[in-house]
């Protein structure tokens, strides 16, 4: 009964050192939802990031000529876009998000800013720079945030968010550190094209 | 042929008359205790055993037949504890057979490139490995799908070859 015991104590082990490589927190190469393989690249991806594409230049044309509230309008076309699914459009997506989050926090819009990165948190799990960015610019804000609170007189809602401005622009860190260990590691596979 | 009897003595053998010595008197009281007690081993006592049950077979005495039953038990209990060690084993290696197939499966979970004409296609992935540096803090969005966007129109394109069978 003991050695019984002892062997399914064992199989437990085995199998969780089997799974133990796919929850390390330097890398998760080698696991199902790190290195997602998809459909074959098609039209239909194809047509979405051309039209991401335009949208992001037409927010450029738009911000040059200082229509902020125009550029937020392609890029808010630009994330409701029908769209397949693929990784490129969730990366796609959110960056896309980041910049509207970048946007809305420069018309004051902090609340705003904070539902688009929250959303494009969603769409980028991995450490892969544009979750790193979207860590960024949500610090970004926090730290705008803290400076309102701090001028409105919330002394200690300020801190508060100042703390959490560091601890996300931390985290932003951590995980840019991740994505060039990985890239490191792979010697710049698929960079060329 | 002579009789031995009628041989001088020979000064280096013992004469058969003469007392017994200590180490002589030590063996037959063993060979006496073992014959009352088979559980005590000796060749001795064995033989002279072998040879009485040759000449007059008699059934076995309650004891000796607990102490053949106590030996065979011995050895069974030693087979058996050899058992439980090779079955250990046999556990211990099942155990790791079954976690290299979870770490098989994990890391064979991803699906196999699709083929056309023997050619693997390009398929939907990461556009991680397209960038060499973290983002800047701010702005770079359009650059980023302007390059995100050639990529995957010239993996399309190597798709649609792959497709017509001319490459």
């Amino acid at each position: 009964m003991k050695l019984g015991w002892l062997i399914l104590a064992v199989a437990v082990g085995g199998s969780s050192v089997a799974l133990a490589g796919c929850r390390g927190e330097g890398s998760t190469a080698g696991c199902p939802s790190a290195e997602p393989a998809g459909p074959p690249v098609d039209e239909a991806l194809m047509a979405f990031l051309s039209a991401a594409r335009a949208l992001h230049h037409e927010a450029d044309v738009r911000q040059s000529a200082n229509d902020t509230a125009g550029a937020i309008a392609s890029l808010e076309r630009l994330v409701a876009l029908p769209a397949p699914t693929a990784v490129e459009v969730d990366e796609v997506i959110a960056d896309a998000r980041a910049r509207l989050a970048e946007l809305r926090l420069g018309q004051g819009d902090v609340d705003g800013a904070d539902r688009d990165v929250h959303a494009g948190l969603q769409r980028v799990k991995g450490p892969t720079y544009f979750r790193g960015h979207l860590l960024e610019v949500e610090g970004l804000l926090e730290e705008a945030r803290a400076g309102a609170l701090a001028d409105a007189g919330k002394s200690e809602e300020a801190t508060r968010a100042r703390a959490k401005a560091v601890d996300l622009l931390e985290e932003a860190v951590k995980v840019q550190e991740r994505v060039i260990d990985r890239a490191l590691a792979d010697g710049g596979k698929d960079g060329d094209r | 042929m002579s009789d031995p009897r009628d041989r001088p003595e020979d000064p280096l053998q013992p004469s058969p008359d003469a007392p017994a010595t200590e180490e002589e008197l030590a063996q037959s009281a063993k060979l006496r205790e073992a014959l009352d007690d088979p559980g005590r081993p000796n060749d001795d006592a064995e033989l002279a055993r072998a040879m009485s049950s040759a000449w007059s077979p008699r059934d076995l005495s309650a004891e000796a037949h607990r102490t053949l039953v106590d030996k065979a038990l011995l050895h069974h209990d030693a087979r058996r504890r050899r058992n439980r060690v090779i079955r250990a084993s046999f556990g211990a290696s099942a155990v790791l057979a079954l976690a290299a197939a979870v770490l098989l499966y994990v890391r064979s979970d991803r699906q196999p490139p699709e083929t056309v004409h023997g050619t693997a296609m390009a398929i939907s992935r990461s556009t991680q490995a397209l960038f060499q540096d973290p983002f800047a803090p701010s702005g770079g969005e359009s650059a980023r799908i302007d390059r995100i966007a050639m990529a995957r129109a010239a993996d399309l394109r190597d798709n649609q070859f792959a497709k017509w069978g001319v490459r």
